[in-house]
Protein backbone atom coordinates (compact mmCIF):
# COMPACT_ATOMS: atom_id res chain seq x y z
CA UNK A 1 0.00 0.00 0.00
CA UNK A 2 2.80 2.25 0.60
CA UNK A 3 3.86 2.10 -2.86
CA UNK A 4 0.42 2.66 -4.22
CA UNK A 5 0.60 5.91 -2.17
CA UNK A 6 3.93 6.95 -2.77
CA UNK A 7 2.85 6.29 -6.31
CA UNK A 8 0.05 8.83 -6.46
CA UNK A 9 1.55 11.13 -4.78
CA UNK A 10 4.55 11.52 -7.37
CA UNK A 11 2.13 10.96 -10.41
CA UNK A 12 0.03 13.83 -9.17
CA UNK A 13 2.82 15.91 -7.62
CA UNK A 14 3.38 18.79 -10.50
CA UNK A 15 -0.44 19.49 -10.63
CA UNK A 16 -0.12 19.87 -6.78
CA UNK A 17 2.93 22.25 -7.32
CA UNK A 18 1.08 24.45 -9.87
CA UNK A 19 -2.39 24.97 -7.55
CA UNK A 20 0.13 25.89 -4.62
CA UNK A 21 2.14 28.15 -6.94
CA UNK A 22 -0.82 29.96 -8.01
CA UNK A 23 -2.27 30.32 -4.81
CA UNK A 24 0.37 31.84 -3.31
CA UNK A 25 0.09 34.11 -6.14
CA UNK A 26 -3.50 35.48 -6.07
CA UNK A 27 -2.92 35.75 -2.06
CA UNK A 28 -0.26 37.69 -2.66
CA UNK A 29 -2.20 40.28 -4.81
CA UNK A 30 -5.26 40.29 -2.36
CA UNK A 31 -2.84 40.49 0.04
CA UNK A 32 -1.84 44.18 -1.53
CA UNK A 33 -4.74 45.30 -2.29
CA UNK A 34 -5.81 44.78 1.84
CA UNK A 35 -2.54 46.64 2.67
CA UNK A 36 -3.67 49.59 0.15
CA UNK A 37 -5.77 50.75 3.22
CA UNK A 38 -4.21 51.23 6.22
CA UNK A 39 -5.21 49.24 9.82
CA UNK A 40 -7.16 46.97 7.53
CA UNK A 41 -7.22 43.02 8.75
CA UNK A 42 -5.90 41.45 6.22
CA UNK A 43 -6.96 38.19 7.09
CA UNK A 44 -10.57 39.33 7.53
CA UNK A 45 -10.90 40.74 4.81
CA UNK A 46 -13.74 40.02 2.14
CA UNK A 47 -11.66 39.99 -1.12
CA UNK A 48 -8.86 37.53 0.39
CA UNK A 49 -11.39 35.15 1.75
CA UNK A 50 -13.26 34.78 -1.13
CA UNK A 51 -10.59 34.06 -2.78
CA UNK A 52 -9.00 31.58 -0.57
CA UNK A 53 -12.82 29.61 -0.96
CA UNK A 54 -13.33 29.62 -4.24
CA UNK A 55 -9.78 28.70 -4.97
CA UNK A 56 -9.65 25.96 -2.41
CA UNK A 57 -12.47 24.77 -4.00
CA UNK A 58 -11.53 24.79 -7.06
CA UNK A 59 -7.77 22.94 -6.59
CA UNK A 60 -9.54 20.29 -4.36
CA UNK A 61 -11.89 19.61 -7.16
CA UNK A 62 -9.31 19.31 -9.82
CA UNK A 63 -7.20 17.48 -8.01
CA UNK A 64 -10.06 14.83 -7.14
CA UNK A 65 -10.76 15.47 -11.04
CA UNK A 66 -7.03 14.78 -12.40
CA UNK A 67 -7.08 12.09 -9.61
CA UNK A 68 -9.98 10.22 -11.41
CA UNK A 69 -8.91 10.66 -14.79
CA UNK A 70 -5.94 9.34 -14.67
CA UNK A 71 -7.53 5.95 -13.70
CA UNK A 72 -10.11 6.20 -15.74
CA UNK A 73 -8.59 4.31 -18.90
CA UNK A 74 -9.98 0.68 -18.80
CA UNK A 75 -7.46 -0.92 -18.78
CA UNK A 76 -5.26 1.46 -16.66
CA UNK A 77 -7.75 1.25 -13.68
CA UNK A 78 -7.71 -2.69 -13.95
CA UNK A 79 -4.06 -2.86 -13.64
CA UNK A 80 -4.49 -0.42 -10.58
CA UNK A 81 -7.35 -3.28 -9.70
CA UNK A 82 -5.83 -6.37 -10.22
CA UNK A 83 -3.30 -6.68 -7.57
CA UNK A 84 -2.92 -8.59 -4.26
CA UNK A 85 -3.96 -5.78 -2.34
CA UNK A 86 -7.55 -5.34 -0.93
CA UNK A 87 -9.68 -2.73 -3.13
CA UNK A 88 -10.50 -0.25 -0.03
CA UNK A 89 -6.99 -0.37 0.62
CA UNK A 90 -6.15 0.66 -2.96
CA UNK A 91 -8.97 3.36 -2.81
CA UNK A 92 -6.83 4.58 0.81
CA UNK A 93 -4.18 5.09 -0.57
CA UNK A 94 -5.11 7.40 -3.60
CA UNK A 95 -7.46 9.25 -1.22
CA UNK A 96 -4.67 9.86 1.45
CA UNK A 97 -2.23 10.65 -1.18
CA UNK A 98 -4.60 12.96 -2.69
CA UNK A 99 -5.60 14.70 1.02
CA UNK A 100 -1.81 15.24 1.52
CA UNK A 101 -1.30 16.80 -1.35
CA UNK A 102 -4.38 18.89 -1.57
CA UNK A 103 -2.89 19.79 2.78
CA UNK A 104 0.29 20.84 0.91
CA UNK A 105 -0.62 22.75 -1.81
CA UNK A 106 -3.14 24.69 0.02
CA UNK A 107 -2.14 24.59 3.70
CA UNK A 108 1.54 26.00 2.64
CA UNK A 109 0.28 29.45 1.20
CA UNK A 110 -1.89 29.98 3.73
CA UNK A 111 0.08 29.15 6.62
CA UNK A 112 2.69 31.17 4.98
CA UNK A 113 0.11 33.81 4.88
CA UNK A 114 -0.16 33.88 8.59
CA UNK A 115 2.71 33.51 9.75
CA UNK A 116 3.64 36.82 7.18
CA UNK A 117 1.01 38.62 9.17
CA UNK A 118 1.85 37.35 12.73
CA UNK A 119 5.62 38.06 12.24
CA UNK A 120 5.54 42.10 11.20
CA UNK A 121 2.23 42.52 13.68
CA UNK A 122 0.39 44.60 11.17
CA UNK A 123 -2.07 43.24 13.11
CA UNK A 124 -2.77 43.05 16.76
CA UNK A 125 -2.05 39.61 18.88
CA UNK A 126 -5.13 38.68 20.40
CA UNK A 127 -6.84 38.59 17.64
CA UNK A 128 -4.61 36.49 15.78
CA UNK A 129 -5.67 33.39 16.33
CA UNK A 130 -9.62 33.38 15.94
CA UNK A 131 -9.15 35.29 12.62
CA UNK A 132 -7.22 32.40 11.62
CA UNK A 133 -10.20 30.14 11.43
CA UNK A 134 -12.16 31.33 8.29
CA UNK A 135 -8.98 31.13 6.40
CA UNK A 136 -8.57 27.48 7.44
CA UNK A 137 -12.41 26.76 7.40
CA UNK A 138 -11.97 27.87 3.83
CA UNK A 139 -8.73 25.61 3.25
CA UNK A 140 -11.29 22.66 4.45
CA UNK B 1 22.00 -34.07 -35.76
CA UNK B 2 21.30 -33.51 -40.02
CA UNK B 3 17.93 -33.38 -38.77
CA UNK B 4 16.01 -30.12 -39.69
CA UNK B 5 12.20 -30.02 -38.74
CA UNK B 6 9.72 -27.19 -39.48
CA UNK B 7 6.05 -26.44 -38.85
CA UNK B 8 3.70 -24.78 -40.96
CA UNK B 9 0.70 -23.70 -39.25
CA UNK B 10 -2.95 -22.69 -41.57
CA UNK B 11 -1.58 -26.09 -43.74
CA UNK B 12 -4.27 -28.37 -44.53
CA UNK B 13 -1.91 -31.26 -42.50
CA UNK B 14 -2.18 -31.12 -38.42
CA UNK B 15 0.61 -29.86 -37.21
CA UNK B 16 1.56 -33.45 -35.51
CA UNK B 17 1.50 -34.91 -38.41
CA UNK B 18 4.23 -32.52 -40.08
CA UNK B 19 6.39 -33.97 -37.50
CA UNK B 20 5.65 -37.53 -38.54
CA UNK B 21 5.79 -37.00 -42.27
CA UNK B 22 9.15 -35.32 -42.08
CA UNK B 23 11.00 -37.83 -39.68
CA UNK B 24 9.50 -40.49 -41.32
CA UNK B 25 10.79 -38.68 -44.38
CA UNK B 26 14.15 -38.39 -43.29
CA UNK B 27 15.04 -41.66 -42.06
CA UNK B 28 13.96 -42.75 -45.78
CA UNK B 29 16.12 -41.05 -47.49
CA UNK B 30 18.86 -41.75 -45.10
CA UNK B 31 19.29 -38.04 -43.35
CA UNK B 32 19.10 -39.88 -39.95
CA UNK B 33 19.83 -42.85 -39.86
CA UNK B 34 19.52 -46.02 -36.48
CA UNK B 35 20.46 -45.13 -33.48
CA UNK B 36 20.98 -41.12 -34.08
CA UNK B 37 18.90 -39.30 -31.23
CA UNK B 38 16.01 -36.44 -31.77
CA UNK B 39 15.74 -33.95 -29.16
CA UNK B 40 13.28 -34.58 -26.54
CA UNK B 41 9.35 -33.63 -26.74
CA UNK B 42 10.30 -30.56 -24.87
CA UNK B 43 12.99 -29.12 -26.24
CA UNK B 44 11.72 -29.92 -29.78
CA UNK B 45 8.39 -27.78 -28.24
CA UNK B 46 10.84 -24.97 -27.41
CA UNK B 47 12.71 -24.81 -30.38
CA UNK B 48 9.96 -25.06 -32.43
CA UNK B 49 7.48 -23.36 -30.30
CA UNK B 50 4.79 -25.73 -29.96
CA UNK B 51 2.17 -27.09 -27.54
CA UNK B 52 5.09 -30.04 -25.77
CA UNK B 53 1.58 -32.33 -26.05
CA UNK B 54 1.43 -31.49 -30.04
CA UNK B 55 5.35 -33.15 -30.17
CA UNK B 56 4.46 -35.74 -27.83
CA UNK B 57 1.67 -37.01 -29.79
CA UNK B 58 3.95 -37.22 -33.12
CA UNK B 59 6.69 -39.44 -30.58
CA UNK B 60 4.04 -41.18 -29.88
CA UNK B 61 2.99 -42.03 -33.56
CA UNK B 62 6.36 -42.34 -34.56
CA UNK B 63 6.89 -45.14 -31.37
CA UNK B 64 3.87 -47.02 -32.39
CA UNK B 65 4.90 -47.40 -35.91
CA UNK B 66 7.98 -48.53 -34.71
CA UNK B 67 10.45 -45.41 -35.88
CA UNK B 68 11.75 -43.96 -32.89
CA UNK B 69 12.10 -45.91 -29.65
CA UNK B 70 12.47 -43.43 -25.86
CA UNK B 71 15.14 -44.84 -23.93
CA UNK B 72 14.79 -44.76 -19.95
CA UNK B 73 16.99 -41.58 -18.90
CA UNK B 74 18.98 -41.40 -22.08
CA UNK B 75 16.38 -39.64 -24.78
CA UNK B 76 14.82 -40.42 -28.02
CA UNK B 77 16.14 -42.39 -30.80
CA UNK B 78 15.35 -43.78 -34.33
CA UNK B 79 15.20 -47.16 -34.33
CA UNK B 80 15.52 -50.19 -36.65
CA UNK B 81 12.08 -50.21 -38.10
CA UNK B 82 10.29 -53.63 -36.64
CA UNK B 83 7.62 -55.06 -39.01
CA UNK B 84 4.72 -53.79 -37.37
CA UNK B 85 2.92 -53.79 -40.97
CA UNK B 86 1.09 -56.50 -42.70
CA UNK B 87 1.30 -56.35 -46.04
CA UNK B 88 -1.55 -54.94 -46.80
CA UNK B 89 -1.55 -52.27 -44.51
CA UNK B 90 2.38 -51.37 -45.88
CA UNK B 91 0.87 -51.46 -49.77
CA UNK B 92 -1.76 -48.61 -48.08
CA UNK B 93 0.21 -46.49 -47.14
CA UNK B 94 2.58 -46.35 -50.07
CA UNK B 95 -0.10 -46.33 -52.28
CA UNK B 96 -0.50 -42.27 -51.83
CA UNK B 97 3.45 -41.68 -51.96
CA UNK B 98 2.84 -43.46 -55.44
CA UNK B 99 0.08 -41.41 -56.69
CA UNK B 100 1.56 -38.71 -55.79
CA UNK B 101 5.09 -39.03 -57.62
CA UNK B 102 3.23 -40.68 -60.95
CA UNK B 103 0.66 -37.64 -60.70
CA UNK B 104 3.35 -34.93 -60.35
CA UNK B 105 5.59 -36.45 -63.31
CA UNK B 106 2.80 -36.60 -65.67
CA UNK B 107 1.72 -33.43 -64.95
CA UNK B 108 5.14 -32.23 -65.47
CA UNK B 109 4.74 -33.72 -69.41
CA UNK B 110 6.99 -36.49 -68.52
CA UNK B 111 6.43 -39.65 -70.24
CA UNK B 112 6.07 -43.02 -68.61
CA UNK B 113 9.08 -44.34 -70.26
CA UNK B 114 10.98 -41.91 -68.85
CA UNK B 115 9.68 -41.86 -65.38
CA UNK B 116 10.26 -45.64 -65.11
CA UNK B 117 14.11 -45.04 -66.65
CA UNK B 118 14.29 -42.61 -63.77
CA UNK B 119 12.95 -45.09 -61.14
CA UNK B 120 14.99 -47.75 -61.77
CA UNK B 121 18.11 -45.91 -61.97
CA UNK B 122 17.59 -44.30 -58.32
CA UNK B 123 16.76 -47.85 -57.62
CA UNK B 124 19.63 -49.69 -58.72
CA UNK B 125 21.88 -46.40 -57.10
CA UNK B 126 20.03 -46.73 -53.39
CA UNK B 127 22.58 -46.48 -50.48
CA UNK B 128 20.69 -47.46 -47.68
CA UNK B 129 19.98 -45.59 -44.87
CA UNK B 130 22.63 -45.92 -41.82
CA UNK B 131 22.34 -48.82 -40.34
CA UNK B 132 19.63 -50.68 -41.93
CA UNK B 133 18.90 -53.08 -43.71
CA UNK B 134 18.26 -53.01 -47.38
CA UNK B 135 15.24 -55.45 -48.31
CA UNK C 1 -6.49 -36.13 -8.31
CA UNK C 2 -8.57 -33.22 -7.84
CA UNK C 3 -8.87 -31.61 -10.66
CA UNK C 4 -10.76 -28.79 -10.22
CA UNK C 5 -11.46 -26.91 -12.95
CA UNK C 6 -8.73 -22.95 -12.79
CA UNK C 7 -12.26 -21.27 -14.51
CA UNK C 8 -15.60 -22.21 -13.98
CA UNK C 9 -18.60 -20.09 -15.17
CA UNK C 10 -22.32 -20.83 -14.74
CA UNK C 11 -25.04 -19.00 -16.91
CA UNK C 12 -22.51 -15.82 -16.98
CA UNK C 13 -24.16 -12.95 -18.85
CA UNK C 14 -23.90 -9.55 -19.30
CA UNK C 15 -26.20 -7.07 -20.92
CA UNK C 16 -24.90 -3.22 -22.09
CA UNK C 17 -28.32 -1.90 -22.59
CA UNK C 18 -30.43 -3.78 -24.57
CA UNK C 19 -27.91 -5.65 -25.79
CA UNK C 20 -26.33 -8.86 -24.61
CA UNK C 21 -22.41 -8.83 -24.75
CA UNK C 22 -21.76 -12.37 -22.87
CA UNK C 23 -25.02 -14.74 -22.81
CA UNK C 24 -25.80 -17.79 -20.79
CA UNK C 25 -22.01 -18.64 -20.66
CA UNK C 26 -21.00 -21.72 -18.85
CA UNK C 27 -17.24 -22.47 -19.27
CA UNK C 28 -14.90 -24.95 -17.63
CA UNK C 29 -11.37 -24.45 -17.79
CA UNK C 30 -9.01 -27.30 -16.76
CA UNK C 31 -5.77 -26.72 -14.87
CA UNK C 32 -2.85 -26.97 -16.79
CA UNK C 33 -2.16 -26.34 -20.12
CA UNK C 34 -3.28 -23.71 -22.99
CA UNK C 35 -6.90 -22.42 -23.68
CA UNK C 36 -7.82 -20.58 -26.40
CA UNK C 37 -10.55 -18.50 -26.18
CA UNK C 38 -11.75 -18.05 -29.64
CA UNK C 39 -14.17 -15.36 -31.43
CA UNK C 40 -14.09 -12.34 -33.75
CA UNK C 41 -13.97 -8.88 -32.58
CA UNK C 42 -16.80 -8.10 -30.82
CA UNK C 43 -18.23 -11.51 -29.71
CA UNK C 44 -17.68 -10.93 -26.15
CA UNK C 45 -14.61 -12.27 -25.48
CA UNK C 46 -13.11 -9.02 -23.62
CA UNK C 47 -16.11 -9.23 -21.55
CA UNK C 48 -16.16 -12.10 -20.34
CA UNK C 49 -12.45 -11.37 -19.32
CA UNK C 50 -13.43 -8.57 -17.21
CA UNK C 51 -16.29 -10.28 -15.71
CA UNK C 52 -13.82 -13.23 -14.55
CA UNK C 53 -11.31 -10.70 -13.03
CA UNK C 54 -14.23 -9.18 -10.94
CA UNK C 55 -13.60 -5.67 -13.03
CA UNK C 56 -17.13 -6.00 -14.68
CA UNK C 57 -20.38 -6.78 -12.45
CA UNK C 58 -22.07 -9.86 -14.61
CA UNK C 59 -25.99 -8.74 -15.26
CA UNK C 60 -27.06 -12.76 -14.13
CA UNK C 61 -24.70 -15.83 -13.27
CA UNK C 62 -21.87 -16.17 -11.70
CA UNK C 63 -17.88 -17.17 -12.38
CA UNK C 64 -15.12 -19.14 -10.33
CA UNK C 65 -11.34 -18.58 -10.54
CA UNK C 66 -9.30 -20.48 -8.40
CA UNK C 67 -12.35 -21.29 -6.32
CA UNK C 68 -13.48 -18.33 -5.63
CA UNK C 69 -16.02 -16.04 -6.69
CA UNK C 70 -15.05 -13.63 -9.15
CA UNK C 71 -16.88 -10.47 -7.55
CA UNK C 72 -14.80 -11.80 -4.70
CA UNK C 73 -11.74 -12.15 -5.55
CA UNK C 74 -9.28 -11.92 -2.45
CA UNK C 75 -5.97 -10.80 -2.92
CA UNK C 76 -3.99 -13.90 -2.40
CA UNK C 77 -6.08 -15.26 -5.38
CA UNK C 78 -5.03 -12.15 -7.45
CA UNK C 79 -1.40 -12.89 -6.51
CA UNK C 80 -1.46 -16.41 -8.13
CA UNK C 81 -3.31 -14.75 -11.17
CA UNK C 82 -1.59 -12.82 -13.98
CA UNK C 83 -3.46 -10.68 -16.24
CA UNK C 84 -1.81 -9.29 -19.68
CA UNK C 85 -4.82 -6.41 -21.25
CA UNK C 86 -5.08 -5.53 -24.46
CA UNK C 87 -3.37 -2.41 -25.00
CA UNK C 88 -1.11 -3.22 -22.39
CA UNK C 89 -1.73 -0.05 -20.47
CA UNK C 90 0.92 1.42 -17.91
CA UNK C 91 1.64 4.71 -16.05
CA UNK C 92 3.06 6.91 -18.95
CA UNK C 93 5.36 8.80 -16.85
CA UNK C 94 7.53 5.80 -15.23
CA UNK C 95 10.40 4.23 -16.39
CA UNK C 96 10.76 0.60 -16.96
CA UNK C 97 12.50 0.11 -13.54
CA UNK C 98 9.87 2.52 -11.64
CA UNK C 99 7.25 0.10 -13.28
CA UNK C 100 9.31 -2.93 -11.89
CA UNK C 101 9.82 -1.39 -8.54
CA UNK C 102 6.64 -0.50 -8.25
CA UNK C 103 4.66 -4.37 -8.84
CA UNK C 104 7.21 -5.98 -7.20
CA UNK C 105 6.06 -4.14 -3.90
CA UNK C 106 2.67 -5.39 -4.41
CA UNK C 107 3.40 -8.93 -4.54
CA UNK C 108 4.56 -11.42 -2.05
CA UNK C 109 6.11 -13.76 -4.68
CA UNK C 110 8.23 -11.88 -7.12
CA UNK C 111 10.78 -13.42 -9.25
CA UNK C 112 13.44 -10.34 -10.67
CA UNK C 113 15.43 -12.62 -12.60
CA UNK C 114 12.53 -13.16 -15.12
CA UNK C 115 11.48 -9.55 -15.73
CA UNK C 116 14.82 -9.01 -16.12
CA UNK C 117 15.34 -11.77 -18.58
CA UNK C 118 12.34 -10.45 -20.15
CA UNK C 119 13.61 -6.81 -20.47
CA UNK C 120 16.74 -8.07 -21.87
CA UNK C 121 14.86 -10.00 -24.85
CA UNK C 122 12.99 -7.17 -25.68
CA UNK C 123 16.36 -4.67 -25.46
CA UNK C 124 14.26 -2.35 -22.95
CA UNK C 125 16.25 0.25 -21.37
CA UNK C 126 15.70 0.51 -17.60
CA UNK C 127 15.69 4.13 -17.51
CA UNK C 128 13.05 4.15 -20.37
CA UNK C 129 9.63 5.82 -19.77
CA UNK C 130 6.84 3.69 -20.79
CA UNK C 131 5.01 7.11 -22.96
CA UNK C 132 8.53 6.51 -24.92
CA UNK C 133 8.40 2.93 -26.14
CA UNK C 134 6.79 1.31 -28.43
CA UNK C 135 3.08 -1.11 -27.99
CA UNK C 136 6.04 -3.90 -29.17
CA UNK C 137 7.97 -2.93 -26.63
CA UNK C 138 5.52 -1.97 -23.95
CA UNK C 139 3.91 -5.14 -24.26
CA UNK C 140 7.26 -6.97 -23.30
CA UNK C 141 7.31 -4.54 -20.33
CA UNK C 142 3.73 -6.18 -19.97
CA UNK C 143 4.74 -9.56 -19.71
CA UNK C 144 7.58 -9.33 -17.65
CA UNK C 145 5.39 -7.09 -15.51
CA UNK C 146 2.93 -10.52 -16.02
CA UNK C 147 5.00 -13.21 -15.58
CA UNK C 148 7.44 -12.34 -12.57
CA UNK C 149 4.85 -13.48 -9.87
CA UNK C 150 4.94 -16.50 -11.25
CA UNK C 151 1.08 -16.88 -11.66
CA UNK C 152 -0.55 -20.02 -11.52
CA UNK C 153 -3.18 -18.70 -14.23
CA UNK C 154 -2.36 -16.53 -16.86
CA UNK C 155 -5.31 -14.49 -18.49
CA UNK C 156 -4.05 -12.85 -21.34
CA UNK C 157 -6.78 -10.65 -23.76
CA UNK C 158 -5.59 -10.64 -27.41
CA UNK C 159 -1.99 -10.65 -25.98
CA UNK C 160 -0.79 -10.17 -30.02
CA UNK C 161 -3.10 -7.63 -30.78
CA UNK C 162 -0.65 -4.70 -32.37
CA UNK C 163 2.44 -6.52 -32.21
CA UNK C 164 5.09 -7.07 -34.49
CA UNK C 165 5.66 -10.49 -35.59
CA UNK C 166 8.97 -10.69 -33.54
CA UNK C 167 7.62 -9.51 -30.22
CA UNK C 168 4.62 -11.92 -30.84
CA UNK C 169 7.20 -14.78 -31.39
CA UNK C 170 8.17 -13.80 -28.07
CA UNK C 171 4.72 -14.32 -26.78
CA UNK C 172 3.99 -17.64 -27.81
CA UNK C 173 7.58 -19.04 -26.41
CA UNK C 174 6.74 -17.92 -23.28
CA UNK C 175 3.12 -19.53 -23.27
CA UNK C 176 5.42 -22.24 -24.36
CA UNK C 177 7.80 -21.70 -21.66
CA UNK C 178 4.68 -21.74 -18.72
CA UNK C 179 3.42 -24.99 -20.24
CA UNK C 180 6.94 -26.82 -18.35
CA UNK C 181 4.55 -26.78 -15.25
CA UNK C 182 1.62 -29.03 -15.24
CA UNK C 183 -0.01 -26.97 -12.59
CA UNK C 184 0.63 -23.69 -14.64
CA UNK C 185 -2.85 -22.61 -17.02
CA UNK C 186 -2.70 -19.96 -19.56
CA UNK C 187 -6.01 -18.51 -20.80
CA UNK C 188 -5.72 -16.42 -23.64
CA UNK C 189 -7.89 -14.75 -26.46
CA UNK C 190 -7.28 -14.91 -29.80
CA UNK C 191 -8.12 -14.05 -33.15
CA UNK C 192 -4.71 -14.98 -34.26
CA UNK C 193 -5.34 -19.15 -35.27
CA UNK C 194 -1.89 -19.70 -35.94
CA UNK C 195 -0.94 -19.05 -33.25
CA UNK C 196 -3.60 -20.79 -32.06
CA UNK C 197 -3.00 -24.16 -33.76
CA UNK C 198 0.35 -23.87 -32.19
CA UNK C 199 -0.23 -23.99 -28.50
CA UNK C 200 -3.10 -24.32 -27.71
CA UNK C 201 -4.73 -27.90 -25.75
CA UNK C 202 -8.53 -26.48 -25.71
CA UNK C 203 -10.21 -23.55 -27.34
CA UNK C 204 -13.27 -22.60 -26.52
CA UNK C 205 -15.60 -20.59 -29.69
CA UNK C 206 -17.52 -17.72 -28.58
CA UNK C 207 -20.09 -16.17 -31.18
CA UNK C 208 -22.03 -12.74 -30.55
CA UNK C 209 -21.88 -13.69 -26.92
CA UNK C 210 -22.92 -17.10 -27.21
CA UNK C 211 -20.52 -19.98 -26.77
CA UNK C 212 -20.37 -22.93 -29.65
CA UNK C 213 -17.96 -24.72 -28.68
CA UNK C 214 -15.51 -25.66 -25.58
CA UNK C 215 -13.22 -29.29 -26.51
CA UNK C 216 -9.66 -30.23 -26.71
CA UNK C 217 -8.45 -28.78 -30.21
CA UNK C 218 -7.98 -32.18 -31.91
CA UNK C 219 -11.47 -32.74 -31.31
CA UNK C 220 -12.59 -29.66 -33.06
CA UNK C 221 -10.30 -30.49 -36.14
CA UNK C 222 -11.08 -34.19 -36.10
CA UNK C 223 -15.27 -32.91 -36.06
CA UNK C 224 -15.16 -31.09 -39.28
CA UNK C 225 -14.62 -32.65 -42.37
CA UNK C 226 -14.34 -31.72 -46.04
CA UNK C 227 -15.38 -34.16 -48.76
CA UNK C 228 -15.11 -33.77 -51.99
CA UNK C 229 -17.95 -34.64 -54.80
CA UNK C 230 -17.04 -34.39 -58.52
CA UNK C 231 -19.24 -34.87 -61.40
CA UNK C 232 -19.37 -35.49 -65.21
CA UNK C 233 -21.54 -31.96 -65.74
CA UNK C 234 -23.20 -29.13 -63.44
CA UNK C 235 -23.63 -30.31 -59.86
CA UNK C 236 -27.07 -31.43 -58.73
CA UNK C 237 -28.14 -29.52 -55.92
CA UNK C 238 -27.49 -30.62 -52.42
CA UNK C 239 -30.54 -32.16 -50.31
CA UNK C 240 -30.63 -31.54 -46.52
CA UNK C 241 -26.95 -32.79 -45.44
CA UNK C 242 -26.88 -34.07 -41.77
CA UNK C 243 -24.19 -31.57 -39.89
CA UNK C 244 -23.42 -29.63 -42.97
CA UNK C 245 -21.19 -26.31 -42.22
CA UNK C 246 -20.83 -24.94 -45.44
CA UNK C 247 -21.05 -26.05 -49.49
CA UNK C 248 -19.12 -24.52 -52.58
CA UNK C 249 -19.84 -25.32 -56.01
CA UNK C 250 -16.87 -24.91 -59.04
CA UNK C 251 -16.62 -26.56 -62.08
CA UNK C 252 -17.50 -30.49 -62.13
CA UNK C 253 -17.53 -30.40 -58.21
CA UNK C 254 -18.80 -29.64 -55.11
CA UNK C 255 -16.74 -29.20 -51.64
CA UNK C 256 -19.10 -29.92 -48.73
CA UNK C 257 -17.45 -29.38 -44.71
CA UNK C 258 -19.85 -30.68 -42.24
CA UNK C 259 -19.61 -31.98 -38.81
CA UNK C 260 -19.39 -35.53 -37.60
CA UNK C 261 -18.96 -37.37 -40.90
CA UNK C 262 -20.38 -40.71 -40.69
CA UNK C 263 -21.65 -43.50 -43.07
CA UNK C 264 -25.01 -41.71 -42.89
CA UNK C 265 -23.81 -38.97 -44.08
CA UNK C 266 -21.73 -40.51 -46.27
CA UNK C 267 -24.83 -42.48 -48.24
CA UNK C 268 -26.68 -38.97 -48.50
CA UNK C 269 -23.95 -37.98 -50.88
CA UNK C 270 -23.58 -40.93 -52.46
CA UNK C 271 -27.07 -40.76 -53.42
CA UNK C 272 -26.37 -37.51 -55.49
CA UNK C 273 -24.30 -40.51 -57.89
CA UNK C 274 -21.27 -38.48 -57.97
CA UNK C 275 -18.40 -39.69 -60.30
CA UNK C 276 -15.88 -39.29 -56.85
CA UNK C 277 -16.17 -39.21 -53.88
CA UNK C 278 -13.16 -37.80 -51.51
CA UNK C 279 -12.40 -36.54 -48.00
CA UNK C 280 -10.26 -33.65 -47.86
CA UNK C 281 -7.52 -32.37 -45.43
CA UNK C 282 -9.22 -29.16 -44.08
CA UNK C 283 -6.87 -26.60 -42.53
CA UNK C 284 -7.91 -25.10 -39.52
CA UNK C 285 -8.48 -21.76 -40.38
CA UNK C 286 -11.29 -23.37 -42.86
CA UNK C 287 -12.53 -25.95 -40.20
CA UNK C 288 -12.43 -22.87 -37.88
CA UNK C 289 -14.35 -20.41 -41.19
CA UNK C 290 -17.22 -23.33 -41.99
CA UNK C 291 -18.43 -23.67 -38.39
CA UNK C 292 -19.06 -19.75 -37.68
CA UNK C 293 -20.02 -19.61 -40.81
CA UNK C 294 -23.59 -18.96 -42.55
CA UNK C 295 -25.37 -22.59 -41.54
CA UNK C 296 -22.89 -23.17 -39.41
CA UNK C 297 -24.14 -25.56 -36.50
CA UNK C 298 -25.59 -24.15 -33.76
CA UNK C 299 -24.92 -26.87 -31.46
CA UNK C 300 -22.38 -27.86 -29.35
CA UNK C 301 -19.70 -29.69 -30.17
CA UNK C 302 -19.14 -32.54 -27.17
CA UNK C 303 -16.32 -32.20 -25.11
CA UNK C 304 -14.39 -35.10 -24.28
CA UNK C 305 -14.59 -35.18 -20.88
CA UNK C 306 -18.25 -34.20 -20.01
CA UNK C 307 -21.24 -35.67 -21.96
CA UNK C 308 -23.34 -32.93 -21.15
CA UNK C 309 -24.41 -30.17 -24.18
Amino acid sequence: MRALFRKELQENLKPAVLGCLLLTVMLLVQYRNCTVVPGSQPLLARSLLTVTSLFCALIGGLFGWLQMRRESHRDLWAFLIHRPVPAPNILLAEILAGLTLYALAAGLPLVALVVWVWVPGHVAAPFEWPMVLPVVADGL
Amino acid sequence: MALHLATNTGSDTPIYRQLTDQVRLAVATGKVGVGDQLPSVRALAETLVLNPNTVARAYTDLARDGLIEARAGRGVFITRKRKVFTREEGWRRLEPLLAALIGEALAMDFTREELREAFEKKLSQWRPAKGGKDE
Amino acid sequence: MNEQPVIRTRGLTRYFGPKPAVLELNLEVPRGGVFAFLGRNGSGKTTTIRMLLGLLRPTRGEGEVLGFNTLALPPEARARIGYLTEDHQLYGWMTVRECGQFQARSYPRWNESILRGVLAHFDLNPEAQVKDLSRGERAGLCLGLTLAPEPELLILDDPALGLDPVARRTLIESMVYLTRRSDRTVFFSSHQLADVERVADYIAVLERGVLRACCPLETFRTSVQQVRLRFAGAPPKLPAIPGLLRASRGEGEVRVACMHYNGATEQVLRSLAPIDLELMPISLEDAFLAYLGERGEKSFILSETEGQP
